[in-house]
């Protein structure tokens, strides 16, 4: 339970929030100093199991500054104390202490913070004391702190140790000072080291501690760009202590990360490094493609190659292929193979993050890619092929792609009519015009898509996505007495029965948002995505002290709705499910429509 | 059974010691006795109990009477430890005690004998097994007088109390009491550590003697050893040693303190470049007990770098919630090994 902190925004486990400090509200991330923190200016009482006072912490008295506790390792003989302690504390964060020790270890720098992230309620801060740089803030940040301070900086001052962005040098190495910071624009390296060394260790202190104070808004400029993963992949390449932890954090706590990552955002997400494959975002995809996505019945399947313009359907290559199957389209079901995504349906080109990544394109693919995109479409074929009636596989795929699918196939033993010749450019006059040709061939008579089709289809694809199998279909289909109209230009389409709109697809976002009558009518498809209210009736938005439950597997960004005794509506989620429930502050979501329910 | 190492001591040596009773420095003759060990062995830093052995009483006399052959020619201080408790049956007799007694009278040069043991084997009797030798001491290892310290961090397993009533009855046997205390348990902070023995010093002045601060290292295969490996503990530094004894000096106190593997990494250390010089400083205190050979440390600016990072790490005690900041390049800098 906390008093004088909330969490506003989340990005994956990093969150900025508020931390009222004497009146004052200090955005978090937040980088105390360690000077005013000892002068006792900054207000903010910490208290360790071995003090006498521990057992205020269990009383909302006094609770009249933003206080902590320290967390410690299990090593610790008070470990048990504290632990089970947690709960029943009233405080507004947590304080890691021997962090030091995890720097010896990425492992240990993994186990420590997400071990402290889980045992903390979520609602509360995380301060990461004496330990934070330039280099590793970011990181620290990334995996769920929230508070960290300028100590190591301070210290390394009195040690000669000069901070730079990707890491630390000693003072006698340098040859110039690299910066541009009020200290080392105002002299010279050499003026540095001949000052008399009070002087310096201030002078170096000073430097270290503006250096993190920058880093620390960069990171606070990502979290709310939606940015902060592309930003740690590339800080993370500094050392390899930090690479080590990336690479740990991605192949050991997935669920850790799963629990906390956004459905989508409004923002790229390039796919740059060898850890970009195992992002979240990437793996769920790639899940849902297999889980949530249920092809359409048609005779043949056409795999065709990623382009760099998404969604893929406005890039002029895929202008092109459309172009060489229009006619057909209605036996037709496309997939996309791509990296590092690897199969997405035509259906759902403009979900998050299939109309969102982007990718340095070389032609070369490392084996780690190849293997993970081979085993994306293996997954796929093996699922869909039967079950969805596609009698033949049709790939206009060159060089890598081409290789690819080949492979698969062959291991599957499914044939598959091969439309591009080697070296040959998918684009080429040659190659659309085979194409074009071996579907006529294949599909005998023509057989067009509507325009309605076309856009239901997505719809569907879409809200099935989103919330599971059978809602897209409920959604989109026609019941006895409705007009159903889509409208709006590709891929901004909004859905309409009877003059009332239902949901639109929002672009900006890759989702699919509901209005209250769309709501309505898919409610028996949402109980994973509804949040259980109190008796009141929302309005802005729903408080999570006013949550008395929510899925699991809500996540920030998703669209939910929310019913109560008084109230029933939709919105977009402001935090994952679980910490809806464990959380007594902060906004769980964004009321977009809702309306009071009669009480019976 | 090796019969020849359990008639050998685990070691003696030779050195000089501060004898209190005269104000001078004599020399003296420590000899660390194979026994069967420490029946308690769950001290947090101590692997001294490694040493045991199954040996008989006659081996241990024979162990004594091998170390009183380097016996030096002048008045002495004879020292003993057992790895353990001198007043433990179990490691010693009584009878054998008797016979060290009388053995220590023979020699007649020694003009103090000091042993150590845990206050629970205190008592008049065993105490009355060393009747009539010449200034005895019992030395205890207490290491703090605050029993949360001592139960919780150290596991030592007795309390304030139960040293205090030990040591009442050693004074009512004629003996005087020599008092251990620890520089920094494990879980203590430099500054914490470095307050809590000045305190400690000041809670047991009435009942010891002389006051042997152990700057605490890391002993192999001790629960210390494990959790110093992971980075959650660092010996203290030299400065704070220094600091402690000049604290505890001031008070009027005997303090000596032996500064064992000082400068290395498992032991007391500073920057690797200053260690030595302040080694040879506490040595030479011990022995003088003039407190200006530290103080001169000050003056004489061996005024290391390190002081200022060792200083500035005190000063934000409370905010570096245990971590252990040396810096990537301190670390890697030569401390002997």
């Amino acid at each position: 339970m906390t008093k004088f902190y909330e969490v506003r925004r989340r990005d994956g486990a990093a969150r900025i929030g508020f931390l009222s400090l004497l009146g004052e509200k200090k955005q978090t991330p937040l980088l105390f100093h360690v000077e005013s923190l000892s002068a006792g200016e900054e207000a903010i009482k910490v208290i360790h199991a071995e003090d006498s006072n521990f057992n205020e912490l269990f009383q909302e008295e006094l609770w009249d500054v933003p206080r902590g506790a320290v967390l410690l390792p299990e090593v610790h003989p008070l470990f048990n104390k504290v632990q089970e302690a947690i709960p029943s504390l009233h405080v507004d964060c947590y304080v890691l202490s021997f962090a030091s020790a995890m720097l010896n270890i990425p492992r240990e720098f993994v186990r420590r913070i997400i071990y402290a992230r889980n045992a903390i309620p979520p609602d509360t801060a995380l301060w990461v004391p004496a330990i934070a740089t330039a280099e590793n803030a970011a990181l620290l940040f990334y995996i769920g702190a929230d508070l960290i301070d300028d100590l190591n900086a301070v210290i390394n001052g009195y040690q000669s140790i000069y901070q730079v962005e990707e890491g630390a040098v000693s003072l006698r190495e340098l040859e110039e000072l690299p910066c541009t910071c009020s200290v080392c624009s105002s002299l010279t390296v050499e003026e540095l080291r001949e000052q008399n060394s009070k002087e310096r260790v201030l002078l170096l202190a000073k430097h270290n501690t503006l250096l993190l104070e920058k880093e620390v808004k960069k990171v606070k400029a990502h979290i709310r760009a939606g940015s902060l993963r592309e930003y740690v992949e590339l800080k993370v390449r500094s050392s390899p202590f930090l690479t080590a932890v990336l690479r740990i954090l991605d192949l050991e706590n997935e669920e850790y990360f799963e629990k906390r990552t956004p459905v989508a955002r409004n923002h790229g997400m390039m796919a740059n490094t060898m850890e970009s494959l195992k992002r979240i975002e990437v793996k769920r995809f790639a899940s849902r493609v297999l889980e949530r996505y249920e092809p359409p019945m048609r005779k043949i399947l056409l795999l065709l190659p990623c382009s760099a313009r998404k969604p893929y359907s406005l890039s002029p290559s895929h202008l092109k292929f459309r172009e060489a199957i229009e006619r057909y389209r209605g036996r037709i079901h496309e997939i996309i193979l791509t990296s590092p995504l690897g199969v997405v349906p035509r259906e759902l080109e403009v979900m998050y993050p299939a109309a969102f990544y982007d990718i340095p394109v070389t032609g070369y693919w490392d084996a780690e890619e190849r293997e993970w995109v081979s085993s994306c479409l293996r997954a796929y074929l093996e699922r869909n092929v039967r079950n969805y009636k596609h009698k033949q596989i049709v790939a206009h795929l060159s060089g890598t792609y081409k290789e690819l699918c080949s492979r698969t196939a062959e291991d599957l033993g499914i044939d598959v009519v091969y439309t591009c010749e080697e070296g040959e450019d998918v684009t080429s006059k040659e190659a659309l015009k085979r194409l074009k040709e071996r579907i006529a061939e294949l599909c005998g008579d023509t057989t067009r898509l509507s325009g309605f089709e076309k856009k239901a289809s997505m719809l569907k694809a879409m809200a099935d996505y989103q919330f599971g199998i059978g809602a897209g279909s409920e959604l989109v289909s026609r019941k006895e007495g409705e007009k159903i109209k889509i409208s709006g230009k590709f891929p901004a389409y909004k859905l309409s029965v009877n003059g009332d709109v239902l949901a639109r697809i929002v672009p900006e976002y890759g989702l699919l948002t509901l209005t209250l009558k769309g709501a309505r009518r898919i409610e028996r498809f949402l109980t994973a995505y509804t949040v259980q209210i109190g008796d009141f009736l929302p309005k802005g938005s729903v408080l999570a002290p006013g949550v008395v439950n929510a899925d699991e597997q809500i996540r920030v960004n998703d669209e939910v709705i929310f019913t109560g005794k008084m109230a029933f509506g939709v919105g977009r989620a402001k935090m994952s499910g679980w910490e809806m429930v464990e959380s007594r502050k902060g906004v769980a979501v964004d009321v977009r429509e809702v309306e009071e329910v009669e009480q019976s | 059974m090796n019969t020849s190492k359990n008639k050998n001591p685990v070691a003696s040596w030779l050195d000089y010691d501060y004898f209190k009773e005269e104000r001078k420095a004599i020399k003296a003759l420590t000899v660390i006795l194979r026994t069967a060990g420490c029946q308690w062995r769950k001290c947090t830093m101590c692997g001294f109990w490694q040493e045991s052995a199954d040996v008989t009483q006659a081996d241990i006399l024979a162990q004594l009477d091998r170390s009183l052959r380097n016996s030096p020619e002048e008045e002495f201080i004879l020292k003993i430890f057992t790895s353990g408790s001198f007043l433990d049956e179990r490691e010693i007799s009584s009878e054998t005690r008797k016979e060290i007694a009388e053995l220590v009278r023979k020699v007649g040069r020694i003009r103090k004998f000091i042993v150590e043991t845990r206050p629970e084997f205190v008592s008049v009797e065993r105490i009355a097994d060393l009747k009539g030798v010449e200034n005895l001491e019992l030395a205890i290892g207490l290491e703090t007088a605050n029993d949360f310290f001592r139960s919780k961090y150290i596991k030592k397993g007795f309390s304030f109390d139960d040293y205090k009533k030990a040591a009442e009855i050693v004074i009512d046997g004629g003996a005087t009491v020599k008092t251990y205390l620890l520089l920094k348990p494990p879980f203590v902070s430099e500054k914490k550590a470095i307050e809590d023995v000045i305190k400690s010093a000041e809670l047991v002045s009435n009942y010891s003697s002389t006051i042997s601060l152990n700057l605490c290292n890391i002993q192999k295969y001790t629960p210390l050893e494990a959790l110093w490996r992971r980075g959650y503990y660092r010996p203290p530094w030299l400065w704070s040693a220094v600091d402690a004894i000049k604290e505890i000096k001031k008070r009027n106190i005997v303090v000596m303190s032996d500064p064992v593997g000082a400068g290395y990494k498992r032991g007391p250390h500073n920057c690797g470049k200053c260690d030595l010089e302040i080694k040879e400083a506490i040595k030479k205190f011990n022995i003088t007990q003039d407190v200006r050979v530290l103080e001169h440390l000050d003056e004489n600016e061996i005024e290391c770098e390190c002081k200022e990072v060792w200083r500035a790490l005190l000063n934000y005690d409370a905010f570096l919630f245990d971590s252990i900041l040396e810096g990537k390049r301190l670390s890697r800098e030569k401390i002997k090994v």
